[in-house]
């Protein structure tokens, strides 16, 4: 007990620790995909979870990997590796467009709805990760995901945060 | 079918980083496997580190199914990461095979 920061490390975080009320963009509109990705990582910038470095990460790894994070129809999971510090804490956005835009995954495309996701390690973050995971294989999610209100899809997030 | 029991299978999701996505399929791929009453170790990797890894089959997109050419491991592709019925229709006939 005597190392309480140990403590607060093992504590797992969920889902409904990730996304916040003022994480959830809902209804906006992107030029493009790399739009998008700005419009969702900024959000965090503006939180204090990442740097704008973070941001750049992600487009770069859309170039270089392609747009293998679109990982279900209209959906993607933005996400990069990061370096330099550049996450300063674990984090999650959720955006929703208005009207979708092509991330050139011919199988999932166009793409409407984009969480991005910020990770200092490769540990930190996975009970949150997972819980989303259990949310989105439930087909009725989507449902709410694209025609719910920012309060129906804190409710729906907190339903598959754990206790 | 019946040696399976025995030696314990080995999953690997694959994706970009190791890091969002290929837990994401993982967690499908365990639920999946929960449903059919199958026994395997599911690991995550990325994509440069899965070549050294080994497993009896692979699990990613099809942007990355080129790198596992030549590997002689079965490859499974999914457009949808968070679909079961996708996952497990694929999942049952790559287990045929294997």
């Amino acid at each position: 007990m005597e190392n309480t920061e140990e403590n607060k490390k093992e504590k797992l975080l969920r889902l409904s620790d990730l996304i916040k009320p003022n994480l959830i963009l809902l209804d906006l509109e992107a030029k493009d995909r790399e739009d998008a990705i700005m419009l969702g990582c900024s959000v965090l910038i503006d939180d204090g979870a990442v740097t704008k470095e973070y941001c750049e990460l992600i487009l770069k790894s859309l170039v270089e990997n392609g747009p293998y994070f679109v990982i279900a129809p209209h959906f993607a999971l933005s996400h990069a590796k990061p370096i330099n510090n550049c996450v300063k804490r674990v984090a999650m956005s959720f955006l929703r467009l208005k009207t979708p835009v092509i991330f050139g995954n011919k199988e999932n495309d166009p793409v409407d709805i984009i969480i991005t996701l910020a990770t200092p390690d490769s540990k930190i973050h996975i009970n949150a990760l997972a819980e989303l995971s259990e949310m989105l294989m439930v087909e009725e999610t989507w449902k709410v995901l694209r025609e719910g209100s920012k309060e129906e899809i804190l409710k729906l997030v907190e339903h598959f945060s754990e206790e | 079918m019946e040696n399976k029991a025995e030696k314990e299978l080995r999953i690997l999701a694959v994706c970009g980083m190791g890091l969002g996505s290929g837990l994401v399929l993982k967690m499908t791929i365990e639920k999946v496997l929960k449903d059919l009453n199958i026994k395997a170790r599911v690991s995550v990797a990325d994509v440069v580190s899965a070549k050294s890894e080994k497993a009896d089959l692979i699990v990613t997109s099809s942007e990355f199914e080129g790198s596992f050419k030549g590997s002689g491991i079965k490859v499974i592709t999914v457009k949808n990461y968070v679909d079961a019925n996708e996952m497990k229709e694929k999942i049952i006939s790559a287990l045929e095979d294997l």
